[in-house]
């Protein structure tokens, strides 16, 4: 029982490392938190919906795809919208919620109902000791330690990834040394999109999905960026594990209607205690 | 008496080492200058006597009292005022309203009583805008009153600052770069002020590129470089001895009030 | 002089308007007057919070419904009078928003709406599955009406001269508080808070007295509300309505009350006319607020050309 309730805890707590990386990645590079970002996970998942009963991709294509056309909306949308709002935090939070909102009810428009999502992962359940898990929990699991090695290779051995990094470190710097900081944003965003995008694909199969299932993903994938140090990727990841597999116990073995507190206490202590997470190394700026 | 009294502060940023065993003693009624060139940590001295930073190592006394540790806020409750080298005005502000938060000192009635105008907020806050407006006048800025502080020309600027820091009341002024940026005739002036603040019974720690007017106000003058104390003493020998000359070789740093 | 007489008869023929509107005008327009005259409580004391110290806080939502529970379960289930729950329902929650936020106060501003979200997640949280406390999606019904002087405040009409009346003695008291000594305490810190220390302005403690009196406005406004509206749920108070605060209170420019108090009338009418676009009604109120921060991002009486602020000597509210 506890292993089946700390996995299954697991698989959430990747979704929202997943989701998280998103607000991670825009953070480093722009020191700005879009809320648009648990929306842009809700619609991945019924784009990837869409793609999957129109044209019956296997699962690895489908989310290719998905993160493929999330990238470039990314982009695009960095381009058309995120760029006017850089002005101060507060205008760009109100800006990227209205985002958000726009997101979630052209969604809703189109599917009113939550609706299932295709099986595309399989339906087989596999023993693990004395738990069952379903197949897809295991795409979840492999696709985040996927994901995270292909971050990490494009960090640390392309180009263009060592000028994102650069840009997060020190905009001005970087751009003094020749690296296309405007281009290097705009890549932040499609990836950040992306990512979102391929967690909302692998999370479909579990759940039935709807409309509003953005909202709470995304504050907790947000708290998990802030528990694990927003301006870390390994922090985040740590973060969205722990927090998934305490809320799965909290519901586990405390009750169930109070799970989803566990991820905002989690976030109030961490920022009283120490605003830059677990992992964080930026100078917390207190006082 | 001595009424501050520094010994063997040090501090360090990142490995560059910004204070070195800083022996610095002020007595009551002093005006007393230092000088140094760009860098060699007069602003960060007067951040480290005024709260902003903390020493690494050493101790402040100030009357008798330590004031290690101490923030800004009670640093200048203590008797400590100072001005900031690059101006740090309250910018939405009108001109009356940046002194007349000086002249509150912090205190004055509580959040209650702002809400409902208790006789004492209310009493306080008119009190210290009558202190206010004296300090404007003693700078000449009396008519700039309901003009926003980040409108002001450059000169007027540098009168609020010190208003704002003769507002708080201290025994100690510690001015940072004053002159900067103003003209001959304004430096005369101010000359003239800082004379007048210092005869009112203020001690004075004047930090200043401006030499000439440093060995016209103060009688004694220290050096930094580098983070070390390299002089202490007669002003008028001290600002000719070698090794001070050397310190600021190539010359560009030294001013003739220019 | 001129100037401020002639804001005085404004503001006074404004004052005569607004009391003639009950009989003047139909009813729903009325209803929506008295939201728009209960709203401006939490936006005035939100802006103590973001105009005056630049902190933005999305738990305000969550604080004004702290208000309205407070007064719904003592009345409901204590059997008081709405008239006696005033009072604690401001102190209840003035006194969770500094147990949760107090220690946030001091964080620099994107952590501290950080904070700010995980407080309003919680209570919401907390409100929603506190099923023995709150009957939690049931939310609390039958709320009575607030009784004055043997009348029950129970049509819109009514209602709307004590919405009225509270709506101007908070603009009154929030501008007395600007101009007092508090308000150049805030306002000097909000502009540089190192030299604000430096001025002996004791920041820790007046960011947590901003955060207290936003709390305030807040439970007073919830308070009515809950007597208002008179079935309370969860859901009114959650991320929703703090963002729509938030959004009040910075369409009308910083540090302007009046710039809220008109931003608020607006954004709430505008709510209401968007009723015809039926489902597409959130994806327009989504577009405007996004359009909005890209085009007007430091609030729409900017737009108004200003003169220099006047300074508390010339200040006679």
């Amino acid at each position: 029982m506890l292993a089946q309730i700390v996995i299954g805890g697991f698989a959430t707590g990747c979704i929202y490392a997943v989701v998280g990386l998103g607000f991670t990645l825009v953070y480093r590079t722009l020191r700005m938190v879009n809320f648009a970002q648990g929306h842009v996970f809700m619609a991945g998942t019924f784009l990837g919906l869409a793609i999957a009963e129109r044209a019956h991709l296997p699962a690895l294509p489908l989310l290719l795809a998905v993160g493929a056309l999330a990238f470039v909306v990314g982009m695009v949308l960095e381009r058309l919208v995120f760029r006017r709002l850089y002005h101060n935090h507060e205008v760009f939070i109100v800006g990227s919620i209205g985002l958000g909102i726009v997101l979630m009810n052209g969604v809703r428009v189109l599917y009113p109902e939550p609706v299932p999502f295709p099986k595309v992962f399989g339906t087989n359940v596999v023993e693990i000791g004395t738990a069952r898990i379903q197949e897809a929990n295991l795409w979840v699991v492999a696709s985040t330690i996927a994901l995270v090695l292909l971050l990490h290779a494009m960090f640390t051995y392309t180009r263009v990834g060592r000028g994102l990094r650069a840009v997060a470190a020190d905009a001005e710097i970087a751009g003094a040394v020749g690296v296309n900081v405007k281009r290097a944003i705009a890549l932040t965003f499609g990836l950040s999109f992306a990512v979102a995008a391929v967690a909302g694909v692998l999370i479909g199969p579990l759940y039935f999905v709807s409309f509003d299932m953005g909202d709470m993903v995304g504050l907790k994938a947000f708290s998990a960026a802030v528990f694990g140090g927003i301006n870390s990727i390994p922090g985040t990841i740590l973060g969205g594990v722990v927090i998934g597999v305490l809320e799965n116990l909290a519901g586990g073995y405390i009750s169930s209607a109070y799970k989803d507190l566990v991820a905002f206490v989690i976030l109030l202590v961490m920022l009283v205690w120490r605003p830059t997470g677990l992992l964080g190394r930026e100078t917390p700026v207190k006082v | 008496m001595r009424l501050l009294e520094a010994s063997k502060v040090s501090l360090a940023f990142r490995g560059v080492r910004a204070l070195v065993d800083i022996d610095l003693w002020i007595d009551d009624g002093e005006l007393l200058g230092i000088i140094g060139p760009n860098g060699s940590g007069k602003s960060t001295l007067f951040n480290v006597l005024s709260g902003i930073y903390l020493a690494d190592r050493g101790s402040i006394q100030f009357n008798g009292n330590r004031l290690d540790g101490l923030g800004p806020a009670q640093i200048v409750r203590r008797g400590i005022a100072r001005t900031f080298q690059n101006k740090r005005l309250f910018g939405t502000m009108t001109v009356l309203e940046n002194v007349t938060v000086a002249a509150l000192k912090g205190r004055g009635g509580s959040a209650l009583g702002d809400v409902f105008a208790s006789r004492r907020s209310r009493e306080s806050t008119s009190t210290a805008r009558g202190l206010a407006e004296r300090c404007l006048e003693r700078v000449r800025l009396a008519d700039w009153g309901d003009a926003l502080a980040k409108d002001l020309p450059y000169g007027a600027q540098n009168r609020l600052e010190i208003a704002r820091a003769l507002a708080l009341e201290p025994r100690l002024l510690l001015l940072d770069e004053p002159a900067a940026g103003l003209n001959p005739a304004e430096r005369l002036e101010l000359q003239e002020l800082i004379r007048g603040v210092h005869q009112q019974g203020v001690t004075i720690a004047l930090v200043e590129h401006d030499v000439r007017m440093v060995t016209g106000l103060c009688p004694r003058v220290v050096v930094l470089d580098h983070g070390e104390k390299i002089a202490d003493g007669d002003s008028a020998s001290v600002v000719k001895a070698p090794h001070v000359l050397a310190a600021y070789f190539g010359g560009e740093e030294l001013e003739e009030g220019a | 002089m001129a100037g401020t007489r002639a804001k005085w008869l404004g503001l006074g023929a404004a004052l005569v308007a607004m009391f003639a509107v009950p009989a003047a005008a139909p009813q729903y327009v009325v209803h929506i007057a008295n939201f728009v005259l209960i709203y401006t409580l939490p936006v005035i004391g939100l802006g103590f919070l973001t105009g005056f110290t630049g902190r933005v806080s999305l738990a305000q939502g969550a604080l004004f419904g702290t208000g309205a529970y407070t007064t719904a379960l003592l009345t409901t289930k204590l059997g008081w009078v709405p008239l006696a729950t005033f009072v604690p329902s401001v102190l209840f929650t003035v006194v969770l928003a500094v147990a949760l936020g107090g220690a946030a106060v001091r964080l620099a501003g994107l952590y501290f709406v950080m904070a700010t979200i995980g407080i309003q997640q919680i209570v919401w949280i907390v409100l929603m599955n506190w099923i023995e406390l709150t009957n939690g999606p049931q939310g609390v019904r039958s709320i009575p009406p607030i009784g004055l002087g043997g009348y029950d405040l129970d049509t819109p009409q009514r209602f709307y001269y004590l919405a009225l009346a509270m709506a101007v003695v908070s603009y009154i008291l929030a501008k007395r508080v600007v101009g007092s000594r508090l308000g150049l305490f805030l306002r000097a810190l909000s502009d540089d808070q190192l030299a604000a220390s430096s001025v002996a302005v004791e920041v820790g403690r007046a960011k947590v007295t901003a955060l207290a009196l936003s709390a305030a406005w807040a439970g007073a406004g919830g308070f009515l509300y809950a007597h208002y509206v008179r079935f309370i749920h969860p859901d009114m108070f959650g991320l929703e309505p703090s963002v729509l605060f938030l959004v009040m209170s910075m369409f009308g420019g910083y540090r302007s009350i009046e710039g809220m108090i008109v931003a608020t009338a607006v954004l709430e009418s505008a709510t209401e006319y968007l009723r015809p676009f039926g489902e597409f009604r959130m994806i327009v109120y989504g577009l405007l607020l996004l359009l909005g921060m890209m085009f007007f991002p430091r609030g729409i009486l900017t737009l108004v050309p200003r003169r220099s602020a006047a300074s508390p000597a010339h200040a006679k509210v």
